[in-house]
C-alpha cells in the first residue's frame, strides 16, 4: 500500500496524527514560555481577586532565561511553594540578594540578608498571607512565572508594568 | 535558604524526645525496637602518587516507626 | 518554499517532542566536578536521569538525584539525599572524621563537640543534600536545606566515556541508593 491510497482510506486517523504531533510544541510553550493561571485566595487582595464574586484569570511570562535575570522589586510572581511542591503560591516580590529585610511576626529572627539568588515574597493582603515571614527567603529556582496581566474578567483588564 | 531552622544539641533532642514518647505512649510499644540504617559516603583526597584516595564515611541513623535520628558519633567510623 | 515551511515545521515539533521527553520522562546529561567522587567520576561521565521523580516525588533516604542550585537556578547539582523532611540529622560530622584523616588535618576536641553534637529537623517540603565527597562538595552544609520543588530527577545509572568501548557498554553501571540496614545489636 503506498501512501497516497493510505492518505485517502484513513483521511480521520492522519489528521489525528497530525494533530497529535503538535502537542508536544502545545506542551512545551505552556512549560516554558507564556500560561495563563488562575488566581486562588485572598492574600493578594486588593490587587487580585479584589472581590469574593470573581477568580481572577491572569497571564504567566515563564521564558527562565530572561526571568532568573529580571526578577525585580514589587513583581509579581508564581512559584512552588517551598514546604509544599505540589501548591502554587502568588506574591510580591519585596526583596531580591543581597537585601536586608526587617521580617514581621513568625519569622523567628529580626533581620535577614538574603542570600545569592533568593527573593523575599509578601502577599499584599499583610494579615491573610502565608508567606515569606513564615518560609523565609526562597530561592528563585522555585519560580514558575511573572504576572504580567489580568485577562479576565475583561472590567479587570490591566497590566501591571514595574517602573520604579 | 528557607525555611530558617535552629541546630539543636543532643541533650536538648533527649528531653524533646521523651516528651513525645510520653504523648504517644500507644504507638511507641507498637515499633519499640529501633531499626538502624547506614549511608556511606566518602572523603577523597589526592594523594603522593597523583592518585585520588577514598576513605568511607558512614553516617548511621536510627529509626522508631516514623521518627529518624542521625546517630553517628566518634565511635561509629572507627 | 512550501517544502521549506514543512520542513521546519516537522523540525520544530521534533525538537518539541525531543523537550517535553527530556522535562518530563527521561535526560542523558553530562556532569562535571569533583563532588559525586568515587560514585561519579569528575569528568566524561554521562548520568541516566528519570525524571518521574521531579519534585522529589517518591524520593527515598540515599538517593542520588539532580537539583537546580539553590543559589544559582542556571546551575544544576547532582548529589545525595542524606535527610528527608522531619529526619533529624547532624549538620556536619564528617569534618573531625576516623584515625586516616589525622594524618591530613588536625581536629582538636573542641571540633568533635560540634560535630557530633549539632543537629538540624529537616523542615517539611525539604531535603538534606549532600555530595559524596564530602572534602570536595558544596552542599547542603553551605546552602542549608533544599526545597523539593528544585529537584530535578533521580540518577538511576551512568555512563563513563573514559572507558568508551562498545563491548563493557561504554562503562555503563547502575546508580544505586545506598541506605543499608545495619545488623542490629
Amino acid at each position: 500500500m503506498n501512501k497516497a491510497s493510505l492518505k485517502s482510506k484513513y483521511p480521520i486517523l492522519r489528521n489525528l496524527f497530525i494533530t497529535a504531533t503538535w502537542i508536544p510544541v502545545v506542551l512545551t510553550i505552556t512549560t516554558n514560555v507564556t500560561n495563563i493561571a488562575q488566581i486562588d485566595g485572598i492574600s493578594m487582595r486588593p490587587t487580585l481577586n479584589p472581590t469574593d464574586f470573581s477568580k481572577d484569570w491572569v497571564l504567566l511570562w515563564k521564558w527562565k532565561w530572561s526571568l532568573y535575570k529580571n526578577l525585580k522589586k514589587n513583581d509579581i510572581i508564581i512559584f512552588k511553594s517551598p514546604m509544599d511542591y505540589r501548591k502554587k503560591l502568588c506574591k510580591r516580590i519585596t526583596g531580591i540578594e543581597n537585601d536586608l529585610i526587617t521580617t514581621k511576626h513568625p519569622y523567628p529572627v529580626d533581620r535577614v540578608v538574603l542570600p545569592k539568588s533568593h527573593l523575599w515574597v509578601n502577599g499584599d493582603n499583610t494579615f491573610h498571607s502565608i508567606d515569606s515571614n513564615t518560609f523565609g527567603a526562597i530561592s528563585s529556582g522555585l519560580v514558575i512565572g511573572k504576572v504580567v496581566c489580568v485577562i479576565w474578567p475583561p472590567s479587570r483588564w490591566q497590566f501591571f508594568s514595574n517602573d520604579e | 535558604m528557607a525555611p530558617p531552622v535552629t541546630i539543636q544539641t543532643k541533650e536538648e533532642l533527649d528531653i524533646l524526645e521523651k516528651v513525645n514518647r510520653k504523648n504517644r505512649k500507644d504507638d511507641t510499644k507498637k515499633s519499640a525496637k529501633p531499626k538502624k540504617y547506614s549511608i556511606t559516603q566518602y572523603e577523597c583526597f589526592d594523594n603522593d602518587k597523583g592518585q585520588i584516595e577514598c576513605f568511607p564515611f558512614k553516617r548511621i541513623f536510627q529509626q522508631v516507626g516514623e521518627y529518624r535520628r542521625e546517630i553517628t558519633d566518634e565511635t561509629t567510623n572507627m | 518554499m512550501k517544502t521549506a515551511f514543512k520542513v521546519s515545521s516537522i523540525f520544530v515539533r521534533s525538537v518539541c517532542l525531543l523537550h517535553i521527553v527530556h522535562e518530563f520522562f527521561y535526560e542523558f546529561t553530562e556532569t562535571k566536578g569533583e563532588s559525586m567522587i568515587p560514585t561519579i567520576n569528575a569528568r566524561n561521565d554521562y548520568v541516566h536521569v528519570s525524571k518521574r521523580y521531579k519534585n522529589g516525588k517518591n524520593v527515598k533516604l540515599g538517593d542520588c538525584i539532580v537539583a537546580i542550585k539553590p543559589t544559582d537556578p542556571k546551575q544544576r547539582v547532582c548529589k545525595r539525599i542524606t535527610g528527608l523532611e522531619n529526619d533529624i540529622i547532624l549538620v556536619d560530622p564528617s569534618i573531625c572524621n576516623s584515625n586516616e584523616l589525622k594524618k591530613y588535618n588536625n581536629t582538636t576536641v573542641s571540633d568533635v563537640n560540634y560535630c557530633f553534637n549539632s543537629f538540624i529537623k529537616v523542615p517539611k517540603g525539604h531535603v538534606w543534600l549532600t555530595g559524596d565527597n564530602l572534602n570536595h562538595s558544596i552542599d547542603s552544609r553551605s546552602y542549608n536545606v533544599v526545597s523539593m520543588g528544585l529537584i530535578v530527577g533521580k540518577i538511576y545509572g551512568a555512563n563513563d566515556f573514559n572507558k568508551g568501548s562498545w563491548r563493557d557498554l561504554f562503562g555503563f553501571r547502575f546508580i544505586r541508593n545506598t541506605l543499608e540496614r545495619e545488623p542490629d545489636e
